[in-house]
């Protein structure tokens, strides 16, 4: 205690000298390191060596308690680690044997999340391929491959970007993005060759609305200049 | 019996010993963790304040694909949701049953049931339902219409 006044009693006198009473009002909540550790000395040593042992008999407790409910990746159904991790589009993780099993029970809810009810489609699991080597599940052999990723295509490089157009990503679109407008009286001069690049994120239906409009367009486009040629034809 | 019963019971078993809701404490778990009972507390400030009810839950292999099959024994306490033979009118425990639900969830939705009643009575046919009614609630096919209480 006698470092701490002094310091207070120096400070003042090297600061303003007219206000002498107020750094004693701090003084007490400022400490310097010396001091503090003169202050927890005899609390240390008091305490000893009863903390040391008290610290290491806590300290396996708490790592239980950790594995016991710190694990962020548990199945929201069996409560284990998640085997087989599948997540739904709401982002809740089940183990895919556990989530199939319930999909495939009477209950009337089967189709909805167990966690937030929300509809969970098989084929918008997402499975979570982790690092981990997989623990090999008897319940495996009932249960059904878990579904695949849907892995977009890869992205188109600059140079081919044209005949990308061609292959819907995916396959599934069968609408065809190539598209040829003839005109049946002069085929060779008229006969376009059309590939349309409608954007690969619209909805199936919104894409073939859009391909029948441009559709319509290009068809009266060509029939105006079938008939602008066959006047040219006719007058000369 | 699957594994995934006995780990899963098991499991919450040790959760529910080792750090209990308010109010709710396991009693026992026997037949190989089939049944349960475990002591409700009434919440402060409600009705039910100082009263302690047991639930009976009975596990069938299912579990947790299928609901527990849980009733109201010894005391059975008055409430417009709850028939006097112990049967809980409450859509979580029949349709509308979820596997993400647990022992000590099912407990405290039936806490927070006895904890928002305004009035202590029996549901208005509770004379018919007891006479007709199976032995397990689960066999009853539940009408939910009240989401007030």
């Amino acid at each position: 205690m006698p470092q701490i006044e002094e310091t207070q009693q120096n400070v003042p006198t090297i600061g303003t000298q007219e206000q002498p009473p107020t750094p004693s009002r701090p003084s007490s909540y400022s400490f310097d390191a010396a001091s503090l550790r003169q202050r927890n000395a005899p609390l240390r040593e008091a305490v000893g060596s009863s903390t040391m042992s008290a610290t290491a008999s806590t300290a396996s407790p708490s790592e239980s308690d950790r594995d016991d409910e710190g694990n962020e990746f548990e199945c929201n159904i069996c409560l284990e680690m998640a085997s087989n991790p599948i997540v739904t589009l709401c982002g809740h993780l089940f183990c895919w044997p556990c989530l199939h099993r319930w999909m495939q029970s009477r209950s009337p809810s089967a189709n909805a999340c167990p966690v937030c009810k929300a509809k969970v489609e098989r084929s918008k699991l997402v499975p979570i391929y982790a690092r981990g080597r997989q623990s090999k599940d008897p319940r495996e052999e009932v249960i059904p491959e878990r579904p695949t990723a849907q892995r977009p295509e890869a992205a188109p490089s600059q140079a081919n970007r044209g005949w990308d157009n061609f292959f819907f990503p995916g396959g599934t679109i069968p609408t065809g993005n190539g598209i040829t407008v003839g005109f049946g009286l002069f085929p060779s001069l008229f006969g376009l060759h059309y590939t349309f690049g409608v954007p690969a994120h619209l909805g199936s239906r919104d894409r073939q609305a859009q391909v029948a409009q441009q559709q319509a367009f290009l068809s009266r486009i060509c029939m105006m200049v079938g008939i602008l040629v066959m006047i040219a034809i006719l007058l000369y | 019996m699957s594994s995934i019963f006995t780990k899963r019971l098991t499991k919450e078993l040790r959760d529910l010993q080792a750090n209990p809701p308010m109010g709710i404490t396991v009693q026992t778990a026997e037949d190989d963790l089939k049944c349960w009972r475990v002591t409700v507390r009434g919440a402060e400030g409600t009705l039910y304040e100082g009263e302690t009810f047991v639930l009976q839950f009975k596990f069938n292999n299912n579990y947790p694909l299928e609901s527990p099959e849980v009733v109201f024994v010894d005391n059975v306490p008055i409430h417009p949701h709850i028939y006097s033979n112990g049967h809980i009118c409450l859509s979580i425990l029949y349709d509308q049953w979820s596997p993400a639900l647990t022992i000590s969830s099912v407990c405290l939705s039936i806490l927070s049931m006895l904890s928002s009643a305004t009035k202590k009575e029996r549901p208005p046919d509770n004379a018919m339902y007891i006479l007709t009614a199976k032995k397990s609630p689960k066999s009853t096919t539940w009408a939910f219409h009240d989401d007030s209480v």
